[in-house]
């Protein structure tokens, strides 16, 4: 079966679970390609040449060139149009011809994208001839053997941001040869420094200028990046530099079907339909024992497993091999990862289901059919996945699959929005006090910082230092310069994100042998006594959870259920610092104690969704401190616009959802890094309250920045409700009238507008 | 009072290095939180004595200048039971041992005291270079660095993994030209592992100088608080810095002795010339292994 073969058997399948609400057709493109730019080095030409590589794509000479010249250059091309070649060209060269002294950095989001790419400039470096040349990943996985001869003699040093900043800046003068010859720093997927883990790295970035500044070296910076709206200015709010964007593909393309398919009504009053995976499965029928390549993106690790498994139940039914079905997502062991990478490239899997971990830039080849089971959430995310389709010579198909929630229904009504709507911004902040004052400190254990030197770009840098000095006491200030002089290792403290946070293994009860890996956070909800742990098509029961070391004992079963756990999130007021009276409404600020509870589970009936069962979760929540800002509605208001104890609450939690959305656009944000929580009846306030948090250990002032703007974002909401023409509430809006009731809209608009009196 | 600096007070007043009062109402001016943090952080401090270095004079050269004490003494002095013309060996031995403000490694742990032994014709001259002030830094490095180019070998104590690599990481930060990680090395960690493992309960320094050299320290300043020591001389002149010359004159004594204490086939095992490595530009650097205690 063939893609056109494929479309005809969906547009004949009348009465099958779903039907086709559109059908979008990309259509082919011609590859446009440039000679090699002629600064190449003979022997990297001859090795390309033996490769079939005769020519390149616009865009790779493009960026190759610039970089080659020493401009910073940001690749924001499309997923497979060979953008790892745009800067291993100019790097190779300057290794080749400099003598053993010239050096590259690699930073990397994952330890999979280092090892990836490690294993494919091992290959170059072969090719070329140059044993010599040292090509390594630097990061918690490098033993400690090793790691010293990487330090002394590693060309091409692979890491992540987090190793940057904890072993290597912290340690620079062990790295001498590298920061002293350092011709290029390659950072790639920059889309996903966001939000405070960008602004975190932002900093690192700086710091890392610094230290080559002691060295004496100028290195220039590459950046690679998915199709976003504003690649080059966030780049150039992230090292500080001036960059130029590249961004018109020149690899060609065969024809791409996007395919909207929307699962029948079940039930017409709530406007429940079938659900996805049930679709996807069906999808499957059709795939399974067909030479396409299929994709299966879920967006959750629980999804994926139970569509894995009824992937492998087809598969034995057709006397399909199970290899050929398999599974791809974080909490995998690298072993496992790394096989199906390299099965998928070779064809051996047909089918893989996969998380956003398969979104990034790891190679697997080009596929055929790409099925996505819900919006994944951002236009960014959707072409990075449908990116995983489409060969030079071969139509492909991306199915996406709506489920019942308003913004999948959005889409199915209004397709021609995905293709029209501008990509989301990227946009960080690393002028962020708390964060800034974090990496000052860090920098100045790195080298003592001069006054008047600054920061890179960064504002009040001197203020910062007098903080350091005088009331944390951690720096020494004489005559003009500063001295870190705390007896502490600084980085060590300071964390890039809360994934750094320990996992908890999971380890089968039977061969004592580590399955997988989970962070803590989602354990509380995966791996409780009593879940059925999915794992490659496979299931587990956890037989016993060890809290307090980390540790998951499981063991195989074939159970006719899976699990589903559910949470709760409550916030709790520790203190208010400051109050701001408004008409309609008090502002608070202050600090919070968020604990996130699994409160219990359900099992449910593979196939049929029945619930067959439930149990409880005896663990302790998962905890932490934080700033907040808080709109308490005075009694009056509440009275008057219909807000009371019992009552429909779906308007406050309309007006949460807008502002959670719109947060983003005043203070430089990801969207998860601030929560927003609407309390009909908030027990320390005793009133109807929008809780608005930073979402992380301590906070990072956003919540703060909030307490003075928020009337700018309120005032932003009313204009969205004001301008959408929806009747009851929509995806674009409040959310959908089944979620927040038909009263909903009206009530979030008179709200705002009492607020805003 | 601006409201930036007063951000930061907020978050970081709730973190371990500074804790702030928990706030019994809330504070509305900023300027209160900040005072009160202000009080308690006075607080912790109590009152210090102040401190006098020992007597020594400020020494200059190219990169400018320290604080340099100097002792010499005869070689029939004694250290514990032993002579100090004991630890006297062939050629050009230079005993070293320093002192830092952290054990955290990184190149921000700065060397503040460096001991220095060395025999001049019938004397053993016993050198400490000291920071005033991290100005004096560069000069006093310049100072090591050329001591250790003169010397033929290099005698520590968990030099290997530790001493060394401090010198090294700062060498680098101030570009002075070094030999610490290529000259010959006699780690006595090593020698006195292999020696006498099994028959001391360990071989840390305190452990084998008790043993071996008969020296029983009293009013010892621990290692462990030499940096607040050397803090506290920084920030306002106070503090026990002169106990941390005190400390580190001894563990430099006990180098010189101990070198004489060692059966000679011992020593010969373990002083086999140091690993010949390229230096690239000022220091080089490597690593070690995990640290010994120390």
């Amino acid at each position: 079966m063939d893609i056109a073969g494929l479309l005809a058997a969906f547009a004949a399948d009348k009465d099958g679970l779903a039907r086709i609400e559109a059908h979008h057709v990309t259509e082919p493109k011609v590859a446009r390609f440039a000679p090699f730019p002629e600064f190449v080095h003979e022997r990297l030409r001859t090795t390309l040449e033996s490769r079939g590589i005769l020519q390149l794509y616009e865009h790779q000479a493009r960026a190759a060139r610039l970089l080659h010249e020493g401009t910073n250059v940001v690749v924001a091309t499309p997923t497979a149009s060979g953008k790892s070649l745009c800067f291993h060209l100019p790097v190779l060269d300057a290794l080749l011809r400099g003598g053993g002294d010239a050096r590259a950095l690699y930073l990397f989001p994952t330890k999979a994208l280092a090892r990836d790419q490690m294993d494919e400039l091992e290959e170059w470096l072969r090719a070329l001839q140059r044993s010599d040349l040292v090509v390594a990943v630097y990061d918690g996985d490098t033993p400690p053997a090793q790691r010293r001869a990487l330090r002394e003699g590693g060309h091409l040093v692979l890491t992540n941001p987090h190793m940057l900043h904890s072993g290597i800046l912290p340690n620079h003068t062990k790295w001498q040869g590298l920061f002293t010859g350092l011709r290029y720093v390659v950072v790639d997927e920059v889309h996903t420094l966001s939000g405070v883990y960008g602004s975190h790295v932002a900093n690192v970035l700086r710091r890392l200028r610094r230290i080559c500044e002691h060295y004496g070296s100028k290195p220039v910076f590459c950046a690679a990046s998915a199709s976003i709206s504003n690649p080059g200015e966030h780049c150039q709010r992230l090292f500080e530099a001036p960059f130029t964007v590249i961004d018109e593909d020149g690899s060609a393309r065969e024809r791409k079907h996007y395919v909207f398919l929307n699962p029948r009504v079940v039930q017409e009053a709530s406007g429940m339909r079938v659900p996805a995976i049930d679709v996807a499965r069906s999808v499957s029928e059709k795939l399974i024992d067909t030479e396409l390549q299929t994709i299966y993106f879920t967006r959750s690790r629980n999804t994926l497993e139970v569509l894995l498994k009824y992937l492998r139940d087809l598969a034995k039914k057709r006397n399909v091999d199970q290899e050929r079905v398999m599974g791809y997502r974080g909490g995998y062991l690298p072993d496992l990862r790394r096989k199906v990478e390299r099965d998928l490239q070779s064809g051996k899997i047909t089918s893989v289901v996969a998380t956003s971990a398969l979104e990034l830039g790891v190679d697997i080849g080009s596929l055929d059919v790409c099925v996505l089971l819900g919006y994944p959430g951002t236009v960014s995310s959707t072409f990075q996945r449908a990116g995983r389709v489409g060969r030079r010579e071969r139509e492909s198909a991306v199915l996406f699959v709506a489920r019942s929630f308003a913004i999948d229904q959005y889409l199915m009504r209004n397709p021609g929005w995905l293709f029209d709507a501008p990509r989301e911004a990227v946009s960080i902040d690393p002028d962020n006090a708390i964060i800034l004052t974090n990496h000052v400190k860090c920098a100045a254990f790195e080298l003592p910082i001069a006054a008047g030197s600054g920061f890179g770009a960064a504002e009040h840098v001197d203020e910062v230092l007098d903080f350091l000095t005088d009331d944390l006491r951690v720096l020494v200030r004489e005559g003009d310069r500063w001295h870190y002089s705390a007896g502490t290792y600084p980085a060590e403290g300071v964390s890039l994100n809360a994934a750094d946070m320990d996992n908890v293994v999971i380890v089968e009860a039977d061969s004592n042998k580590i399955l997988a890996e989970i962070d803590r956070p989602s354990a509380l909800t995966a791996v409780h006594e009593g879940a059925i742990y999915g794992h490659q098509g496979e299931q587990y029961v956890v037989e016993h959870l060890d809290w307090k070391n980390r540790r998951a004992t499981v063991r195989k079963t074939d159970p006719d259920y899976f699990t589903e756990a559910e949470t709760e999130t409550e916030v709790k007021v520790l203190h208010v610092d400051d109050t701001k009276p408004y008409a309609g409404y008090a502002a608070h600020r202050g600090e919070v104690h968020v604990s996130t509870l699994a409160k219990g589970y359900k099992k449910v009936r593979f196939y049929t969704r029945e619930n067959v069962g439930a149990g409880e979760i005896h663990l302790p929540p998962e905890e932490f401190e934080t700033e907040a800002c808080m709109l308490v509605i005075d009694r009056a208001l509440a009275q008057e616009v219909g807000l009371h104890s019992g009552a429909d609450a779906g308007g406050l939690r309309g007006v949460a959802e807008l502002v959670q959305g719109l947060v983003p656009l005043f203070v430089r944000v990801d969207p998860g890094d601030v929560r927003v929580l609407a309390n009909l009846e908030h027990p320390h306030f005793e009133a109807p309250t929008l809780v608005i948090y930073d979402n992380l250990p301590d906070g990072v002032g956003l919540s703060d920045r909030l307490f003075a703007r928020h009337r700018d974002v309120l005032e932003a909401a009313r204009g969205v409700l004001a301008r959408c023409p929806c009747r009851t509430g929509c995806p674009a809006c409040i959310g959908p009238s089944p979620d927040q009731g038909l009263r909903g809209k009206p009530l979030a608009k008179a709200l705002l507008a009492g607020m805003l009196r | 009072m601006n409201r930036f600096r007063a951000k930061l007070t907020r978050a970081f007043g709730t973190g371990e290095d500074a804790k702030p009062p928990a706030p019994a109402a809330p504070a509305t001016e900023d300027g209160d939180v900040l005072s009160a943090l202000r009080r308690r952080v006075a607080k912790w401090g109590g009152t210090r004595l102040p401190a006098t270095l020992p007597a020594g004079r400020e020494h200059g050269n190219a990169r400018g200048s320290f604080w340099l004490r100097e002792l010499v003494l005869g070689l029939e002095e004694r250290h514990g039971t032993r002579f100090l013309a004991t630890g006297r060996a062939e050629g050009g031995d230079l005993f070293l041992d320093v002192e830092t403000t952290g054990l955290a490694g990184g190149a921000g742990t700065v060397v503040f005291l460096t001991g220095l032994a060395f025999f001049r014709d019938s004397e053993l001259v016993l050198e400490q270079a000291f920071l005033r002030s991290f100005a004096e830094e560069a000069a006093a490095l310049h100072h090591v660095a050329e001591r250790v180019a003169a010397a033929t070998r290099l005698v520590t104590f968990v030099g290997k993994t530790f001493d060394r690599h401090r010198l090294a990481a700062r060498f680098a930060i101030h570009k002075v030209a070094n030999t610490i990680l290529t000259i010959p090395h006699l780690d006595l960690y090593y020698v006195a592992r292999r020696a006498h493992a099994g028959r001391l309960p360990d071989t840390k320094l305190r452990t084998v100088e008790r043993a071996l050299l008969g020296v029983e320290r009293t009013d010892d300043l621990p290692g462990s608080e030499a940096p607040t020591a050397f803090l506290d001389w920084l920030r306002d002149r106070t503090g026990a810095i002169a106990r941390v010359f005190e400390h580190n004159r001894l563990d430099v004594l006990s180098l010189v002795t101990l070198l004489g204490a060692f059966p000679p086939a011992e020593l010969a095992a373990l002083a086999a010339p140091a690993r010949r490595r390229k230096v690239s530009g000022a220091g080089g650097g490597t690593s070690g292994a995990p640290c010994p205690p120390r």
